[in-house]
């Protein structure tokens, strides 16, 4: 057996609320993520998917249980090398990137914070932005002359900036027009064979987590309700919750029931 | 019989400092009553502006271009204004928007946001509470006599979209146009808002006219569908035989960048290139840059031809 990269034990997080009874965001979640697959996170609002990733990562802390990384605790608070090895790219851009800042000067903060010498920054940048598929040009460029689909993927570039293994991808391509959607998540397939990386691939969209994962974990109200291979969990869902998801995910392949009155007229002319 | 609303070689544009920006063009569509059509296009295709023009609600500086034709019950409303359009009975449009929370008065209680917009209508009736609350109640609120006195935050997201079709449909309108009604909500909410569009245009023989940008609200709510590209509609048809046999490139391509199905880790397929710049529109096809199946013809701008019997489309090639 290959041992995970990251793994986790009945992670429990609560968040207070005012004039009541704490609100249970996870509860007593457990998993594991192999190196260099790409493990879904799928649930609805209020599931706990996105705290999840924020935990894993350290960004929020747990009230209970314990992240490991490659063996090694990372509660209550991650080293500052893993800062290096994991990172996040968020849904839209233009609320994570500072509007004032160029794509250049953006990029250049991580490295200069990550220790890249003053001398190979700029020829780094460079592979960063080809990695990603961005044109030179838009070094100068600030967030808000970009489109949705440039954005992302600055917001892709400053994630590899720092040279990591594993990647949180929280809702990457839910901002994004159905061509553009299409183009990032070629890129992050493309990234993920050619760098090896490591995936937590957090959506409410089972039909681009089934995509994108080799396994899946459905989430509701906190608990992981169903786990397994992601064709495995699609075609022969056995939680009442994930059968739910999946009649209720819209798929322009799927028609609608009909309803056997509806008497709209013949088509148009 | 004359359609609920037919539109006809309708065209917006937007002046600005750096010349015109063509956004809607030469858009012709037409609804029925009891009939739910599909506006679907990616940002930017001009289904939003061209429902903002079925509605009056344009920004001042667009300009509805000559030979625009906008008929909604035999009425031609191109180029009006909403406050001429309102206090209307018959041929009315009622609009359902995409985030009830901004689209709804945060300070003013739901019941109240109703009542008004029943006396400005004249359709309150003899009791203009017993009118909103058998209003909220058609529109599946539970409690709708509770819901009258909460404020739009105390109520759930689906539960405010609700609202928001009850006031929609408190001037006994014959037309809802509803822009991505369900894109803010979780997957299971969207269903029933869908369902009971659905609903309402049947039981009260509404015409529905939906835009979004969700080939899956697409087939699960609409009766036929038209597809926008760069401002003009380039293919239309039963949505059915629009999503099993499309016929505009531009559709395909859309269709082949969808994640339904296929294989893990299997690439999408991708559209190359980006539209045109709505400011330098140049003439010809405007999909010709990015299309497979371009021929020397599509320097000529193609018109939407018919194609069998309920069929239409933009395309010199693959077209009739």
């Amino acid at each position: 057996m290959t041992p995970p990269l990251l793994d986790a034990t009945d992670l429990v997080v609560r968040f207070p609320r005012r004039g009541g009874e704490p609100v249970t965001a996870l509860d007593g979640v457990s998993l594991e993520v192999l190196p260099g697959e790409t493990l879904g996170v799928v649930g609805g609002s209020g599931s706990g998917k996105t705290t999840l990733g924020r935990v894993l990562l350290g960004l929020q802390r747990a009230d209970e249980g314990v992240v490991r990384y490659r063996g090694e605790v990372l509660s209550p608070v991650p080293p500052p090398s893993f800062r290096r090895r994991a990172q996040i790219v968020f849904q839209d851009p233009l609320d994570s990137l500072n509007p004032r800042r160029t794509v250049e000067s953006t990029l250049l903060e991580v490295l200069t914070v990550s220790g890249v010498p003053r001398d190979d920054r700029s020829a780094r940048i460079s592979d960063l932005l080809a990695q990603v598929g961005l044109h030179e040009a838009v070094r100068g460029a600030l967030p808000h002359a970009l489109s949705g689909g440039q954005r992302q993927r600055v917001g892709i570039a400053r994630a590899l900036a720092v040279g990591p293994e594993f990647l949180v991808l929280d809702e990457p391509v839910s901002a994004l027009d159905v061509s553009v959607q299409a183009q990032v998540l070629n890129l992050l397939l493309d990234l993920q064979e050619a760098l090896g990386l490591t995936y937590l691939f957090v959506s409410h969209d089972l039909a681009v987590v089934q995509r994108m994962s080799d396994r899946i974990l459905v989430m509701e109200a906190g608990r992981v309700v169903e786990r397994g291979p992601a064709r495995e969990v699609v075609l022969h869902a056995r939680h009442p919750h994930t059968r739910r998801l999946l009649a209720a995910s819209l798929s322009a392949a799927h028609p609608r029931p009909r309803e056997e009155s509806r008497d709209s007229p013949e088509g148009g002319r | 019989m004359t359609a609920l609303l037919e539109v006809r070689n309708l065209g917006v544009t937007f002046p600005g400092r750096n010349g015109d920006a063509v956004v809607v063009r030469d858009v012709s569509f037409q609804v029925d009553r009891g009939e739910t059509v599909a506006l679907v296009g990616e940002s930017g295709s001009g289904k939003t502006v061209t429902a903002l023009s079925l509605v009056g609600l344009l920004p001042d500086a667009a300009r509805v271009a000559a030979g625009s034709s906008i008929r909604i019950g035999g009425r031609e409303v191109a180029g009006a204004l909403r406050r001429d359009m309102d206090g209307l009975r018959g041929g009315t449009v009622g609009m359902v928007f995409q985030d009830p929370l901004t689209a709804l008065n945060p300070v003013r209680r739901v019941g109240d946001q109703l009542r008004e917009v029943l006396r400005v209508h004249g359709t309150a009736g003899e009791d203009e509470r017993a009118t909103a609350i058998r209003l909220l109640d058609e529109v599946g609120l539970p409690a709708p006599g509770r819901a009258m006195d909460a404020y739009p935050h105390q109520l759930s997201g689906g539960m405010r979209q609700r609202a928001l079709i009850a006031i929609a449909l408190a001037g006994e309108p014959d037309l809802l146009v509803a822009d991505e009604p369900t894109s803010a909500l979780d997957a299971p909410l969207q269903l029933q808002i869908l369902d009971l569009l659905a609903e309402l245009g049947r039981t009260r023989r509404l015409g529905v006219l939906l835009i979004t940008h969700d080939f899956g609200v697409v087939r699960h709510a609409s009766d036929r569908v038209v597809v926008f590209y760069s401002g003009e509609s380039v293919e239309e048809g039963v949505t059915g035989a629009v999503l099993e046999e499309p016929l505009h490139p531009y559709t395909r391509a859309l269709l082949a960048a969808l994640p339904y199905g296929g294989m893990p880790k299997e690439r999408f397929g991708v559209l190359p290139g980006q539209a045109p710049d709505p400011l330098h529109r140049e003439n010809g096809c405007a999909f010709r840059d990015r299309c497979p199946l371009a021929e020397a013809r599509c320097d000529v701008h193609p018109r939407l031809e018919k194609t069998g019997r309920t069929r239409r489309v933009r395309c010199w090639v693959s077209g009739p």
